[in-house]
């Protein structure tokens, strides 16, 4: 009589011994488990960083130069997002005997490992499918796409470590020297041919969508959220007057922006007298936490110049806020060094126009390096503190 | 990449021909060590540190995303890796143990570019109040993108075949 643990034991060696291929091999996913390694933290430490800007804790003080730099790491955050998909794909099919290996679990570390297992693969699909999904603008769950892209980076890059330390010394042993001829599966052309496709297949992909950001590849990337130049004025817009529900306040002849809080004089300005004000210009770009940015340039009044006139103290900051109301985005705060730099603007123009409507009129914040839902829109409302 | 079946293998450049045994060395770490150990408990904390974080946070509904994680793991695991081996087993059948590695690796670029352009081909994130988000022909782009692949692979594959008659010539000459 057949024991069905002897049952057991032969049908999951029968099913780890159908992966034949020999690019099923330790050498194989030691590299691309070093190549994914090293995405996954560039995209959990430029999203925790992108995080930080966004909601500071009291320790965290986020510069205002250089102006570019958010662009830069925000872009860097979603192409490498993107580059990681044929990444991992291509690991978990290189790893994937192991889902079979018998018996599944030979001692308490190997059991720990394996559960270890779970966050990790099921946080980085997760991440990637999300944050691909966030680029395309699609939700289809019922919660809040920020919040669980930061809790699931967590649980992934902690997976990630656990996992490193698993195979550290494997991978370590694995890339010191060929594997022993009884060993090694895959020749040397097995591995190239196999790791120059998804090297070539990760680089169609960022063809293919960083032309968002990466302005010379915006004819090429076919897969990108944005076209830079479309939009009002020559510039995307990611949320519309209209979407916004702000249209009527904006264009009202009634509007006033209001500068109180911490000041001398408090003041309720109307559209004229602000555009009586000095004028300050600079080229700046809206960098959007989605991937794509674009420069422009923008004139108004430098939020220093308005405080000057209303009595602030130096070094005073400031919260701006939108007529824009129930959205998360509503307000945002400046630091006393972005309230002190002088390309910190309420700008009135874009490209030499009054502001469209869906960039913002009739006054909308700009400073350098800061995420675009911090740009704040249709302002009517400046808090000194 | 390679869409390849797990029972194909590839020893020859650009073919995959005789079976090998599967590798022997995947286990030798795995029993744990203080590496091992240290690894996991920081790993686990970190993990713990993002359980925490969801739970506190109102506009995440933790159990949702718990289903979509795990969701994602075992569509990959019970899916998408059958579909794969079934393609590869296919393949190996159809082509008798011979598949081009170039041809695993045109057929797993497009799965990857497909799977990345649907929900942009499919305009699942349109809105008609803010139209300058997703405007471009994403369907035409895909296509194009999947022509210059399948143009990549027969490059490729002409040249390997070039070059392989080539070392035959010089070698039943020399």
């Amino acid at each position: 009589m057949v024991r069905p643990a002897d049952a057991l034991n032969r049908a999951g060696r029968r099913a780890e011994q159908r992966f034949t291929s020999p690019l099923h091999e330790t050498r194989i996913a030691a590299i691309l488990g070093i190549a994914l390694g090293v995405s996954f933290t560039i995209c959990f430490l430029t999203g925790l960083l992108s995080h930080l800007i966004q909601h500071p804790p009291s320790w965290f003080v986020w510069p205002s130069r250089p102006a570019g730099l958010y662009r830069i790491t925000q872009g860097v955050h979603v192409i490498t997002g993107f580059t990681a998909v044929p990444l991992l794909l291509a690991k978990l099919w290189v790893v994937s005997p192991r889902l079979f290996t018998w018996p599944p679990v030979r001692n308490i570390a190997h059991a720990v490992e394996r559960i270890s297992l779970v966050p990790l693969v099921g946080g980085a699909i997760f991440m990637l499918f999300s944050g691909v999904a966030n680029v395309a603008r699609w939700y289809p769950y019922g919660f809040f796409f920020p919040p669980a892209h930061f809790t699931v980076a967590w649980v992934t890059i902690g997976a990630l470590v656990a996992h490193i330390g698993a195979k550290l010394a494997l991978t370590r042993d694995s890339l010191r020297r060929e594997p022993r001829p009884e060993l090694a599966t895959a020749t040397r052309m097995d591995r190239r041919t196999f790791l120059g496709g998804v090297a070539a297949t990760s680089g169609l992909v960022a063809l293919a969508t960083a032309g968002s950001t990466v302005e010379p590849l915006s004819d090429v990337a076919a897969l990108a959220q944005r076209i830079p130049t479309d939009g009002p004025q020559g510039l995307p817009v990611n949320k519309s007057a209209a979407a916004a529900g702000v249209t009527a306040d904006a264009t009202s002849a009634e509007y006033r922006l209001t500068v109180e809080g911490n000041v001398t004089n408090p003041a309720s300005l109307s559209l004229a007298e602000l555009r009586a004000l000095p004028r300050s210009e600079a080229v700046l770009p809206i960098a959007c936490v989605e991937g794509w940015s674009r420069s422009a340039h923008w004139s108004g009044v430098a939020v220093r110049d308005l405080l000057a006139t209303v009595g602030a103290e130096d070094g005073a900051e400031v919260t701006v806020e939108s007529l824009e109301r129930g959205s998360r985005y509503r307000r945002s705060d400046l630091t006393s060094g972005y309230v002190a730099d002088r390309d910190t603007i309420l700008a009135l123009e874009l490209n030499g126009e009054t502001l469209d409507l869906d960039h913002g009129f009739p006054v909308r914040l700009i400073a350098p390096n800061r995420p675009g839902v911090m740009q704040t829109k249709w302002v009517h409302k400046v808090i000194v503190r | 990449m390679t869409a390849e079946t797990p029972d194909v293998v590839g020893t020859t450049g650009d073919e995959t021909a005789a079976p090998a045994p599967p590798p022997a060395d995947h286990d030798r770490h795995d029993d744990g060590g203080p590496v091992f150990w240290v690894a996991t408990a920081i790993g686990w904390a970190i993990i713990l540190i993002g359980v925490r974080t969801g739970l506190r946070d109102r506009e995440l509904e933790p159990w949702s995303l718990a289903k979509w994680v795990g969701g994602g793991l075992l569509l990959h695991d019970l899916a998408w890796l059958t579909v794969v081996a079934i393609i590869g087993g296919v393949l190996a059948y159809l082509l008798r143990g011979r598949v081009p590695v170039v041809l695993g690796w045109a057929l797993a670029t497009t799965a990857v570019l497909t799977i990345i352009a649907w929900p942009f081909v499919r305009g699942y994130g349109r809105r008609a109040d803010v139209p300058s988000a997703l405007q471009r022909n994403y369907a035409e782009g895909l296509l194009a993108y999947i022509a210059v692949t399948w143009l990549l692979a027969l490059i490729v594959y002409v040249i390997g075949r070039l070059r392989g008659r080539r070392d035959d010539r010089s070698q039943a000459t020399g």
